[in-house]
């Protein structure tokens, strides 16, 4: 592919999400619903095309030349040896698969958006907002200047708070997006102080230029892994995972086709596209790199705990939202890069899928989202059902679905690479991990579609509309069938998804991640697909057929277990405790206190001190003449003597 | 021909304002298009003279100034009408430029019945801050410097709320206190300047520059040591409290607060714009040129002051509830940014302190007009009586956004570019200043956002309910400056390239370096294409 053949691309792909943007919020509240629909949806569309040239073109490339760097403009000059930056884009295959999945899921829930968003007034500012948030998505996942890659991350952050805040009129919504906002600042700001690291040291901020001059980094060091450290709290945030995890079940507060782009299937995973993408820096960081994997199984772990008893349809699923991506970061994080991207790809595809689904029951449900008011849907909404249970069984990882290639293939990696002298030890958390979410996907979906209708909605309930339908039909085939062409989690089995990869993560050494021996893999392949069934079939019987029933069973678990998972493990309160109230007192004492009593103090004192003095010196004007002529006496004797002193010596 | 065409951005705005004294004062469309003429005037040369200044060679000598107008003034004392533009002073002489038709603009005639009167003293102020960025000769600048100060009294004191007589008496007596000890130091300067033989003292910047003072002891009374600094550092003390006043710099600020609350939008758009940038742009041309030693002895302190500003402001914006009382803490915030920049000493700091002064007399304007808008339609500025506007004002809601984003240094704004090269800058000086500022810009976020959608979000307030959107002409007021905040964001090049060879000349003053640093680092080009 030549430079102006990738110019021209990329481009394309970003003008056509941008343009319906501006489209839809400058001409959409004048020119009605079906233009917004139109120009909101078609926009991605093209943009998917475009995306399925630049993979056709990635493909194409002849080996070794799978990466083109364009250069837009000059975005900034200081001079040799200070900031120096480009408007630049990169398309390579990890890029291409991102554009893939970004363009290809995102314009299915866009046409989802159109029925879902039919009776809202505000459908213009909401299409906008959507299609901004791909235009951002793709700048962050094709830029080849870590200051653009921040701009996109960033952008990615503003649309995801815009669409949160959606509807403003919600106090809770308008917290979330506030929360989120913040969030995601913070982890904005550990990634430029990693930026000043690797400017400083590397002195160019372009990502193929630092990935050609690691040799600034050495290996192992306090500098890389410092790097790291902060680019993997940036990635921590973006992704929901501990300790900046707090804000994405809050972000359930927007429309749920968001939930399903941004908060499920995009935005929350660039902090394993992050950490993908700069791999050469990883590589160099074991420790850092063990604290990725760590966090990010801790993460799963904890997740999948608190899913396991929440009462919000939207928090279920974004808890295994967290979790899975909690998977996909200890993938990079020990060095299985390939492989976390591969869960990525059918996370999207499974995760959208069920939250567009659950979307369709809290529409006929006319916007109810506890579970304990629903039961007995499946016999109402078939299709839909039916949809959910292919994701839900991919979610699960139960063989021949999606989730089971990338899941198991994932885990495979963790019984040879992990953290520390026992790398078993976070794979067999893993496993666990594996029962939790078998456990989990099953709850929601045996007391959503059966049991007892429990509310008199549910028996009025009726099948979604086929613009509602169809997107959720096609990706609950696609969560069936997606990964067979492409990996199989056992090592010389079909390959082509890691092989595709394989270009941009050649330097990777082998020591990292390097795949586990066939009798490993298959002994790892059962044993988790054995906890997987376990946690399905325990969610049948506990859930299906109460035998024996859930509460009975929590009733015999220690009291703080079922405690810590409904109230989320407290982070919220803890974060309201050790931060925004510390910082809300200082606040309030600089506005009454040090501002009056300080700052202004002294200058006050200042005046205060002077006036005194003036005041003082005013009783002196008696306007008397005796006082005149008294005060003129002493003071020409004074004078007199100090002069008759001061000259006789 | 040679036109003046420095003098003629001074003189215009002063002619102007002699010349509106013949118009009647009921003509109030005559006087505004007259004032808004005459600015206008002003900002077409100004670019004019930018556009050009890319091109054209720069003179020689420490300041390398790109277009210089000089005269005899006092020859006895050696002092000269000299005016010099360069990369730093032309980018704030635009700022200038804007800021001032940007308040020519804003004022409508309904606003005030004395309007000759202000748009008098507008001109007036704008000759004065335009002599203060052009004078190359210290005691020039001086008498700018002070003579901005009679106009901005009289606008102060008679536009605005009830307070604004006390806030504008204690505005200036802070500022003249700062400026009688500049006095002093700049008296001292030309008294030591280290002279050749047969050469006599000058009030010339660039003579003065380079004829630095010796460096003497520690300054000592016979018995009493009463200080241990030496009078060089003492006399950049002079300086920069002068310039700390006008910034403002905590502990120095409180004057800022209660003159921005009692000042109307449309005084504020320049003053808040152009007139607390001054302070910034004192620090760079005669700080760093001047004071090489003090100020790198110094500068510890300086920055801690500025991140003791960006904290302290930002803390102060959490937790103010009028409206513009935020808005003006914010700018004490964001003005600490500016002077952690310079303090960093290093090329990328005040690069970044260049552009976020730009940024911020864009933001700051922006921000202030949205405010009075908001003020002028609801009649309150507490923000717990505002609430839901969006619903009633859609296009005020998405300008006000890109504002607030702007105030909040998003990526992809202008102000994240300034902000990014200052904290850089700041984390060569020392990581530490860089963190605390990034805690800095956390807060930002959250006070920005408290602001936003405390105003726009929300269900909407019942007595709310009538409130109109911006008018047309408030729109296309506010329109230019949001779509430069987005301009400068995705390509501000151009403020880079200008000012870089006068702060690479600025910057290797002050520390003693050389001003064309070999290329040892590898310089950062373009991507290395595989293919």
């Amino acid at each position: 592919m030549s430079v102006d053949t990738a110019s021209a691309l990329v481009i394309l792909i970003l003008l056509f999400p941008l343009a319906g943007a501006a489209l839809n919020a400058v001409l959409g509240p004048r020119l009605g619903r079906g233009f917004v629909n139109l120009a909101g949806t078609l926009s991605i569309g093209a943009a998917f095309v475009v995306a399925c040239v630049i993979l056709g073109n990635v493909i194409a490339a002849p080996a070794g030349h799978s990466a083109v760097s364009v250069r837009l403009w000059q975005w900034l000059n200081l001079g040799s040896g200070n900031l120096s930056i480009g408007m630049d884009f990169t398309l390579d295959p990890l890029s291409a698969l991102m554009v893939m999945v970004i363009t290809g899921v995102g314009f299915l829930i866009h046409v989802y958006s159109v029925g879902y968003m039919e009776h809202d007034p505000g459908v213009a500012r909401f299409f906008a907002y959507m299609n901004f948030f791909i235009f951002s998505m793709l700048t962050l996942v094709l830029a080849a200047d870590l200051i653009i890659l921040i701009v996109g991350w960033a952008l990615v952050a503003l649309s995801s708070y815009l669409l949160i805040g959606f509807w403003y009129e919600r106090a809770s919504a308008v917290l979330a997006a506030r929360k989120a906002f913040i969030t995601q600042v913070i982890g904005d700001v550990a990634l430029v102080i990693a930026a000043f690291l690797i400017f400083l040291n590397a002195h160019t901020l372009s990502l193929p230029n630092i990935f050609a001059r690691t040799a600034a980094f050495p290996s192992g060091g306090i500098l890389v892994n410092g790097i790291c450290a902060l680019l993997a709290i940036g990635a921590f945030a973006k992704s929901a995972q501990f300790p900046l995890h707090t804000w994405l079940p809050d972000a359930m507060e927007g429309p749920t086709p968001v939930s399903a782009l941004i908060h499920a299937a995009t935005m929350v995973t660039a902090g394993v596209y992050l950490i993908a993408r700069f791999h050469p820096l990883f590589n160099l960081a074991p420790i850092a790199g063990g604290m990725v994997a760590c966090v990010g199984m801790g993460t799963a772990l904890m997740a999948g705990i608190i899913a396991l008893s929440q009462i919000d349809i939207k928090r279920v699923i974004a808890y295994s939202t967290m979790s899975q991506i909690g998977l996909m970061i200890y993938a990079v994080g020990i060095g299985a890069y390939s492989a976390g991207m591969f869960h990525f790809a059918t996370h999207a595809v499974f995760k959208a899928l069920l939250f567009m689904a659950a979307g369709n029951v809290i529409h006929s449900l006319h916007d109810e989202q506890d579970i304990r008011l629903m039961g007995g849907m499946a016999a109402r909404m078939r299709w839909t059902h039916w949809a959910f249970l292919s994701g839900s069984l991919a979610l699960a990882g139960i063989p021949l679905w999606a989730g089971w290639f990338s899941k198991e293939n994932l885990l495979g990696f963790g019984t040879v690479a992990g953290p520390g002298p026992a790398p078993w030890l976070l794979y067999m958390v893993g496993v666990g991990v594996n029962v939790l979410t078998g456990l989990y996907a099953f709850r929601l979906w045996a007391t959503v579609f059966h049991g007892e209708p429990q509310t008199a909605r549910v028996y009025a309930a009726k099948e979604a509309r086929n613009v509602l339908l169809v997107p959720v039909v096609i990706l609950g085939v696609l969560s069936l069938i997606v990964a067979w062409p492409l990996q199989w989690p056992v090592p010389n089995a079909v390959r082509v998804f890691s092989d595709f990869l394989s270009p941009v993560f050649a330097g990777t050494p082998a020591g990292l991640a390097s795949e586990p021996a066939l009798w490993i893999a298959i002994v790892a392949l059962v044993i988790g697909t054995l906890a997987s069934l376990l946690g399905v079939g325990a969610a049948q019987r506990m859930w299906l057929h109460r035998e024996p029933d859930p509460a009975a069973v929590a009733a015999r678990l220690p009291r703080a277990l079922p405690l810590l998972s409904y109230n989320k493990f407290y982070f919220d309160e803890l974060y309201d405790a050790a931060f925004v109230r510390p910082v809300r007192a200082a606040a309030r004492t600089a506005r009454r206190v040090v501002e009056p009593d300080v700052f202004d103090g002294w200058i006050a004192g200042l005046t205060d001190l002077l006036r005194g003095f003036s005041v003082d010196l005013r009783a002196y004007q008696t306007g008397f003449i005796r006082d005149y002529a008294a005060a003129f006496t002493v003071g020409a004797v004074v004078l007199v003597v100090v002069t008759a002193v001061f000259l006789s010596r | 021909m040679n036109v003046p065409w420095l003098t003629l951005v001074i003189v215009i705005p002063v002619g102007m304002a002699i010349l509106l004294q013949l118009v009647p004062r009921s003509q109030t469309a005559l006087i505004k298009a007259l004032m808004v003429g005459a600015t206008a005037t002003v900002a077409v040369i100004v670019f004019a003279l930018l556009y050009n200044m890319a091109g054209s060679p720069a003179g020689g000598g420490p300041l390398s100034l790109h277009y210089q107008e000089r005269h005899d003034w006092i020859p006895a004392i050696g002092a000269s009408y000299h005016l010099g533009l360069d990369g730093l002073s032309g980018w704030l002489l635009a700022l200038n430029a804007g800021v001032f038709l940007l308040g020519a603009l804003a004022v409508s005639r309904r606003a005030t019945d004395r309007l000759r009167f202000y748009a008098t003293l507008l001109l007036l102020t704008e000759a004065a801050t335009g002599g203060v960025l052009l004078s190359a000769d210290l005691l020039l600048f001086y008498l700018f410097w002070e003579g901005m100060l009679i106009p901005l009294y009289f606008l102060l004191s008679n536009f605005g709320d009830e307070n604004r007589g006390r806030n504008t008496l204690k505005f200036v007596i802070y500022t003249v206190a700062g400026s009688l000890l500049m006095l002093a130091s700049i008296i001292w300067l030309y008294f030591n300047a280290h002279l050749g033989t047969g050469e006599t003292s000058s009030f010339d910047l660039a003579f003065l520059i380079n004829h630095p003072s010796a460096s003497q002891a520690a300054l000592v009374i016979p018995g009493v040591k009463i200080s241990t600094f030496t009078p060089q550092q003492l006399v950049f003390i002079g300086f920069a409290l002068a310039f700390a006043i006008k910034i403002p710099i905590v502990p120095f600020h409180t004057w800022l607060p209660g003159l921005y609350e009692s000042s109307p939008p449309f005084v504020l758009v320049f003053f808040a714009g152009i007139v607390s940038k001054l302070g910034a742009y004192g620090f760079i041309r005669y700080g760093l040129t001047l004071f090489p030693q003090p100020i790198g002895y110094f500068k510890w302190v300086l920055a801690a002051l500025a991140v003791l500003s960006i904290i302290y402001g930002a803390l102060m914006a959490l937790s103010e509830r009028d409206i513009k009382r935020i808005v003006a803490y914010a700018s004490i915030s964001h003005l600490g940014f500016i002077a952690l920049g310079i303090f960093s000493l290093t090329q990328n700091g005040v690069n970044g302190a260049i552009i976020q002064i730009i940024n911020h007399g864009i933001i700051i304007a922006a921000l202030f007009l949205i405010v009075g808008m908001i003020e002028a339609r609801t009649g309150t500025r507490e923000l717990h009586e505002l609430s839901g506007l969006e619903k009633r004002m859609p296009w005020l809601y998405f300008l006000f956004l890109v504002a607030t984003l702007a105030g909040l240094g998003m990526p992809g704004m202008n102000s994240f570019v300034g902000e990014f090269t200052i904290m850089l800058g700041a984390f060569q000086l020392n990581w530490i200043y860089a963190v605390l500022a990034g805690g800095g810009v956390i807060l930002a976020c959250w006070y920005m956002l408290r602001l936003h959608q405390g105003l726009m979000h929300d269900p909407i307030k019942p007595v709310l309910e009538r409130v109109r959107d911006i008018r047309l002409g408030e729109a296309l007021l506010l329109s230019p400056l949001v779509a430069l905040m987005v301009f400068l964001g995705v390509y501000p090049r151009p403020v880079g390239d200008l000012a870089n060879p006068s702060v690479a000349q600025y910057v290797s003053i002050a520390t003693g370096a050389n001003p064309n640093p070999s290329s040892s680092a590898p310089s950062a080009g373009t991507p290395q294409a595989p293919q």
